[in-house]
């Protein structure tokens, strides 16, 4: 009696001793690995500051003062150990590779249909990949954990792994997930990550550790394999009704109407957060707009004319808004009145910071620009970055157009495209720090960068739990 | 009325018998009911009447002994009939309680060995307060006592802490209402569904050595209340009845629309802004609103409590019904409170009889929105709203702030006045007894109760129509309840004995076992069409559709004894041992074993003392003991459970995500996301103390002296874990281990006293002190706590330094000149006075010396914990006239001020300031406190800084009441009254602080201890009452 009076086990939750027993469960904590693409330390908060924000595509407007403090401590490179943007960014990709190596370690042992287990494997992998290759660029050397934590102690006791082993595991996990992979999903499955998510991937892995044979390799691979092509319409690729489209490798999926003031999803926040301030009658944007990512004037000046990526990126003052309002000549923290206009559903939302669109983590025009940069003396890179740029003048893909043609590729060109191509796409600053321009390039503008800024601090929080973890150097 | 009683007993010989009448008084006169009088060394007793009369036949040559609670007793020799025995008795709040409760059973004052602290109900009963916990403040030494907010009705929960804090958590202590243990509650709300009128008196349980007989619960004090019951023979029906006005006895002076904008126009221009077009001529824009002002209202208070006592010996009777109401002093917020309660007693043969408690809650509270939230709260609103706009536009609408002013917040008015939010809580708690008395001294009770508590919460937020910030698409309600219910079972056997006349004996074991269970469902529609059918059903149905849900349980059972031996009145010893067992637990960590072992030595007792003239009482104490704490464990801790949430919860990511096309779907994920703690076990504490009660000439002085050293060996701590471990939650280990060191002192004195309605004068003090230090961290670093508005954390828990302490830069005055900010440290990267240090900015001190200010220049900077705190209570009477005089305080601790975040925020951002930013550094010599003001705060002088931190001494006159007892000749007429007194009352009437926040009496405010952030204040209350007896 008296045993069984005490003896209680919890009736809200399952435990790990009891959970993953069936393929439900395998599919549930798959999805678990998903689960930080769209939360806040990844793509639908953090990435924009260090992608976009802290390079010099864009800068953080705001209300001044201590508005949006996190985002000003990047934009202006003085970054405390503590910035909550950097610290959430390791977190939630950690607790990611933590949730991928759940799937690794448990579902293997699970009794279920053989296809499916590999699939789940190998999304698994190329999530783990994924998470890595965002950490290791951030971070530099960072711990390579492949199992989870038996213990706090463990994971306490973590040391910092060099960085060549960190993409020596993410090229095997994204090399294995290849082979697991299907090519395409339908139905409930859409938005998965498939084959060519991961060899799209893992080009651009290659491609950032300077391996330009394999870079081209797995760019043309997906180039010849995928059956993705270009939109004929760059702007196609940010509408909702286009999510996980024509040109779309893998994009984080976001879907409104489930919460409200969260940067945590399932809903982005990024057309509440980018939204001109507080602009418009109604407001342009659900409940006011706050302009944390405003473009730089030298971004905007960069887009030639005719090139229709300029008005699908952004508003210019006397931009029309679908309403008919029209973007001012300046706006709260904004004296340029650029706002972004790729993230912008407008006021569709109903509930606050809750927008439906997906977000680009990898574009097939990508694999044109990895393939152009990784090859750039070969006649199908050359034509790989003249596809894009036709497209993006509103020319026929195919057909060769000597006025927006390249003759000769050089890296600056493919960077320099890149920007226009992938502006507020959160990757600017891994190009500058790929190509070692990140300081010049932002000195040019006025920032304090310094050497040191190549790399984000080690959040304090864990270096606080965890002493063997070094911080790098300057911060 | 009157009753004679004799108690069954047989008188060995008989004398002669003298009829004594008389009555007995109170110190303003009037007459005392209810006391106790018993002829000495005999059962022999009666009880006086409402008037406070009694008769009785006294042997010849005996001694009559008059006692009540609350007072001190007194012996009357009677050497003949007399018929006009007049008898005052002595408030007594040292010796308060002839009887002390101590936990399945009582024991008398003079034979207590541990430390023990009691308040009468009357105290309780005289303080205008919501919670009966928080008219303990100041009343009981080593209990401190703090409001964690001034909302209506005692909402924010009262913070108690016996004998300080020792833990990151919950510090609260055990609360037993009738014998029936609550459930531990994290918001100090524990007691504050009883009435306070219903209360006969407190008991503090301090020191383990007493605390131990409720073990594992009992680690941080246990607080014992006893309600009002029936007295045999003693019909009284009362009426007591108050009702006042409160006001916030202290606003933060803001400034006004000019100074606002001149200020707003100084930081753009110094933040290489332009100004807002709207302020260009600050002179024109007048006082504006002073948002303060248009939230804060005179507020009403009042209670009326109706209450019969009576009965026979056969069966007694106490019922009351009550009703509370307290308007907010922030605009659209109430509470109601209605009580109900039947205490009864039937004593169905000579040695069985049985009784219960019943008491009936019910709660309506009307909150704020964000009420105690210090980013969205109304007071957080109003203090940053910028003066220059109206509450109102010209239409009667709501102003909303727009572009044009530079600021998207809340209008404050807004916020207070459009949701519509009710908290109605309905609690039952029940016990009924029987006890059963086979042979004298040998007594079994049984005890069985249930405390059942509804929690109903309503918000509703309406649209307003043609509103661009409350559009039909956002008009919400949340809908939720929660049922918590608790229910006991003890078994008690007692046996109590005198050996020889000289060896007093009594043994207690008992049985108890407690099941605490809990369920809740919540619900959301988003998108109302219409605003008065505020119902969840009326809501659309659409895709915002929310729902929640869940339930479990926990247990504990138990098995306990106590020894008590006295021998010859001198000698005293005590025992007790309590086996916990909890389900909370892993198996090999749920059973612990609680000891507690104390002695005394009534020194006045011995022969060389005993007909000393002026020492009339002394006894030492000394008593160790080991308890528990297990409400910072949390339950199932030790499985790593997994996580499905489909959002984030409570701050812990949800792990759900989206596939599919077209609206696509959310899909449920699971993944633990937390370690598990395997070894984790409750909180222990281990408690030595040596006390002293001293009494001097026949009691006229009273002392009681503790000291004490506390030592808390394993707390938990909820610490953050490495995210390479793939989880992210915190986990409670046994983290920490913590000793405080402290004294508790109580002098009472009764510097005048006279018979009848002369001048009486009694004075009492309680002062605590002690001193609290981390002593190792068995977590190896030291750890963070208590997030602020800014980011990062405010506390840092470390070894040798005290818990809570605040953590954070120093700030080192103001840069007077270019030149100083050049020899200086490099504060931030910046590089010019925009985005950089300039003169005017904060210096910060570089405390390693590197030449630049980062996170290793922080330091401890505040301690919130007190050098003492204090009660002073003077109460006089003469001629029907009484007067209390109530003043308490707390000396020598730190306050961080977080308020100011905001209200010198304003010197960087577009929102208000205090006046403070009029002192604001314009030049050279100018300021040497307030900063610059420049939009961006490129110095980051809002950073955690020792410039926040303000002293939070303070002495406050907490209660001055000034009665008067009519005398019954002015209402002869009214037979039927027999008592009738009038007061009038100021709570918080002044208070003595160099603190600039809205009040230095800082509860738990968000978890915190010792920082300010900006939740409901406290009142000033005036008020007048009166008291009726039939």
């Amino acid at each position: 009696c008296t045993k069984d009076f005490l003896d209680i086990q919890p009736t809200s939750t399952v435990t790990t001793e009891n959970f993953y027993k069936t393929s439900t469960d395998a599919l549930q904590a798959t999805t678990a690995a998903y689960s930080q693409l769209q939360q806040n330390g990844m793509f639908n908060y953090s990435l924009w500051a260090i992608g976009d924000v802290m390079s010099d595509n864009s800068f953080l407007g705001g209300g001044g003062a201590a508005d949006g403090i996190e985002f000003q401590q990047l934009d202006n490179f003085s970054i405390p150990t503590t910035n909550p943007l950097t610290t959430n960014h390791w977190q939630r990709g950690y607790l990611g590779i933590g949730q991928a190596n759940q799937v690794l370690a448990r579902v293997p042992a699970i009794e279920m249909d053989a296809a499916l287990k590999n699939r789940c494997l190998g999304e698994a992998e190329f999530l783990r990949a994924l998470y890595y290759f965002y950490l290791v660029r951030a971070f530099g050397d960072i711990p390579l954990v492949l199992t989870p934590a038996a213990s706090a102690a463990e994971a306490a006791s973590a040391t910092r792994t060099p960085v060549a082993q960190v993409y020596a595991q993410i090229i095997k996990d994204l090399t294995d997930a290849i082979t697991k992979l299907p090519a395409s999903y339908s139905g409930d499955d859409i938005g998965r990550a498939t084959k060519w998510a991961a060899q799209g991937l893992l080009a651009k892995v290659y491609l950032t550790q300077g391996d330009m044979g394999n870079a081209a390799t797995q760019a043309r691979a997906v180039i010849a394999g995928s059956g993705k092509s270009l939109w004929p319409n760059f702007a196609s690729n940010f509408q909702v009704e286009n999510e996980n489209g024509q040109e779309s490798l893998f994009e984080v999926q976001f879907k409104s109407g489930l919460t409200s003031y969260t940067t945590d999803g399932p809903g982005s926040c990024m057309n509440e957060f980018w939204g001109a301030r507080f602009f418009g009658s109604p407001y342009v944007v659900a409940s006011g707009g706050y302009g944390f990512n405003v473009p730089e004037k030298d971004l905007v000046s960069r887009y030639a004319a005719g090139d229709t990526r300029r008005a699908a990126t952004l508003f210019a003052p006397g931009d029309a808004y679908p309403d008919g309002q029209i973007q001012p000549a300046t706006l709260v923290g904004n004296p340029n009145g650029y706002s972004i206009r790729k993230q912008y559903v407008g006021r569709t939302n109903v509930n606050n910071w809750d927008s439906p669109l997906n977000f680009p983590v990898l574009r097939f025009s990508e694999m044109y620009l990895i393939l152009a940069e990784a090859a750039p003396q070969s006649a199908d890179g050359i034509e790989a970055i003249n596809k894009v740029r036709r497209r993006a003048f509103g020319l026929p893909i195919n057909t060769p157009a000597a006025a927006v043609d390249l003759t000769s590729v050089s890296q600056t060109a493919v960077i320099q495209e890149r920007r226009l191509e992938f502006a507020f796409e959160d990757d600017r600053w891994y190009d500058l720090k790929r190509t070692k321009t990140l300081v010049s390039a932002l000195k040019a503008q006025g920032k304090a960068v310094q050497e040191f800024n190549y790399l984000l601090p080690i959040p304090q929080a864990e270096i606080n739990v965890n002493p063997n973890l070094t911080q790098n150097p300057g911060y | 009325a009157r009753a004679a009683v004799l108690l069954p007993s047989v008188h060995r010989y008989a004398v002669a018998t003298v009829p004594v009448s008389g009555r007995v008084t109170q110190p303003n006169g009037e007459g005392l009911p209810g006391v106790t009088v018993l002829v000495k060394g005999t059962t022999l007793g009666t009880n006086t009447d409402a008037d406070g009369r009694f008769t009785i036949n006294v042997p010849e040559g005996g001694t009559l002994v008059f006692s009540n609670v609350g007072y001190a007793r007194q012996e009357v020799a009677i050497t003949g009939a007399n018929p006009n025995l007049s008898v005052a008795l002595k408030e007594d709040a040292q010796a308060l309680n002839e009887i002390v409760v101590v936990g399945y059973g009582t024991q008398e004052r003079q034979s207590v060995t541990g430390a023990v602290a009691s308040v009468s109900g009357r105290a309780i009963a005289s303080q205008p307060v919501a919670d009966a916990a928080q008219a303990i403040q100041g009343r009981a030494a080593g209990v401190t006592v703090v409001s964690n907010s001034g909302a209506p009705g005692g909402a924010g929960g009262t913070s108690v802490s016996v004998r300080g804090i020792t833990s990151a958590g919950n510090n609260s202590p055990l609360y037993v209402v009738d014998g029936f243990p609550l459930p531990a509650t994290s918001d100090g709300t524990e007691i504050s569904t009883i009435s306070p009128n219903d209360i006969e008196s407190i008991d503090i349980l301090k020191d383990a050595s007493a605390t131990a007989i409720y073990g594992l619960r009992a680690a941080n004090g246990v607080v014992i209340i006893t309600t009002k019951r029936g007295k045999a023979g003693v019909s009284t029906v009362n009426l007591d009845a108050y009702a006042g006005q409160q006001r916030v006895w202290r606003q933060i002076p803001l400034l006004n629309a000019e100074q606002f904008a001149t200020l707003n126009n100084e930081a753009r221009v110094n933040g290489g802004l332009t100004p807002i077009a709207k302020y260009a001529n600050p002179a024109s824009l007048g006082a504006g609103t002073n948002w303060l002002d248009a939230i804060f209202r005179p507020a009403t208070i009042q209670n009326y409590n109706l209450s019969a006592t009576g009965g026979s010996e056969k069966a007694r009777y106490a019922v009351s019904a009550g009703f509370f109401q307290q308007d907010g002093t922030i605009i659209n917020s109430t509470f109601k409170r209605f009580t109900l309660r039947a205490n009864g007693d039937v004593a169905l043969s000579k040695n069985f009889r049985i009784g219960n408690t019943l008491a009936i809650t019910h709660q309506e509270d009307r909150q704020l929105n964000n009420q105690n939230n210090e980013f969205s709260g109304i007071i957080s609103l109003a203090l940053q709203a910028p003066p220059t706009a109206p509450v109102y536009n010209a239409d009667g609408s709501f102003y909303e702030f727009t572009s044009a002013d530079n600021y998207g917040e809340e209008n404050p008015v807004t916020g207070a006045l459009r949701p519509n939010i009710h908290h109605n809580r309905n609690r039952v708690t029940t016990t009924f007894f029987a006890e059963l008395e086979p042979l004298k001294g040998l007594r079994f009770r049984t005890n069985v109760g249930a405390d059942l508590l509804f929690d109903q919460n309503d918000g509703f937020f309406p649209s307003i129509p043609g509103s661009s910030k409350y559009p039909v698409v956002q008009s919400q309600l949340n809908s939720g309840s929660n049922y918590n219910p608790s229910y006991l079972i003890e078994n008690t056997a007692t046996y109590s004995h005198l050996f020889a006349e000289k060896h007093n004996l009594t043994v207690l074991l008992g049985q108890s076992a407690q099941q605490f269970n809990y369920s809740y469902l919540g619900a959301t529609r988003i998108g109302y069409s219409r605003n008065d059918l505020q119902v969840i059903d009326q809501g659309p149905i659409n895709s915002q559709i929310n729902n929640s849900g869940g339930n479990g349980y926990s247990t504990l059972l138990s098995y306990f004894g106590r020894l008590n031996y006295e021998f010859a009145g001198k000698y005293l010893f005590s025992a007790i041992g309590r086996f916990d067992g909890s389900s909370a637990f892993s198996r090999e960590n749920s059973i612990g074993f609680f000891p507690g072992v104390s002695a005394g030595w009534r020194i006045s007792e011995e022969d060389f003392l005993k007909d000393n003239s002026s020492i009339s009482n002394l006894k030492l104490r000394a008593g160790y003991g080991k308890v528990g704490n297990p409400n910072n464990a949390g339950t199932f801790q030790y499985l790593a459970t997994i996580n499905s949430n489909n959002f984030n919860t409570n701050n812990v990511p949800g792990t759900s995500y989206v596939f599919g096309s077209g609206t696509q779907n959310i899909n449920t994920g699971a993944a633990p996301t937390r370690l598990q703690s395997t070894t984790l076990k409750w909180e222990n504490n281990e408690q030595l103390n040596v006390g002293v009660d001293l009494g001097l000439f026949n009691d006229r002085v009273s002392a009681s002296l503790d000291l004490y050293t506390r030592k808390s060996p394993n707390l938990i701590a909820s610490v953050p874990v490495s995210t390479v471990s793939g989880t992210i939650e915190n986990i409670n280990i046994n983290a920490a281990s913590s000793v405080n060191r402290g004294l508790d002192l109580a002098v009472t004195t009764n510097n005048f006293v006279s018979s009848g309605d002369g001048f009486v004068w009694s004075t009492t003090l309680n002062f605590s002190t002690y001193r609290n230090r981390l002593a190792s961290l068995g977590a190896g670093s030291p750890y963070f706590g208590q997030n602020t508005r800014g980011g990062g954390n405010l506390v840092r828990y470390a070894e040798g330094v005290p818990f809570g302490s605040f953590y954070g830069y120093v700030a080192d005055g103001i840069f007077q000149t270019a030149d100083e900010v050049r020899a200086s440290a490099t504060q931030v990267t910046g590089t010019n006075t925009t985005n950089g240090t300039a003169p005017g900015d904060i210096k910060f001190k570089d405390l390693n010396g590197d030449g630049v200010i980062n996170a290793q220049d922080q330091a401890y900077i505040g301690n919130p914990n007190p050098s003492f705190t204090y009660g002073l209570t003077n109460t006089f009477s003469f001629k029907g006239f009484d007067l209390n005089i109530f003043i308490q305080g707390s000396q020598g601790n730190d306050v961080y001020n977080l308020n100011r975040y905001y209200t010198e925020g304003g010197l960087y951002g577009a929102s208000n300031a205090s006046t403070l930013t009029l002192e604001r550094w314009t030049g050279a010599g100018t300021s040497n406190f307030v900063p610059r003001a420049v939009a961006g705060d490129p110095n980051q002088n809002l950073r955690i800084s020792s410039h926040y931190v303000e002293n939070g001494s303070y002495l406050r006159m907490k209660l001055l009441t000034l009665g008067y007892t009519v005398p019954k000749t002015l209402y002869s007429k009214l037979s039927a009254v027999q008592r009738l007194r009038v007061y009038v009352t100021a709570q918080n009437l002044f208070t003595i602080t160099g603190y600039k926040g809205f009040d230095p009496e800082l509860g738990n405010q968000g978890g915190s201890f010792g920082v300010d952030r900006g939740v409901y204040p406290q009142a000033r209350v005036l008020m007048a009452g009166l008291n009726l007896g039939f």
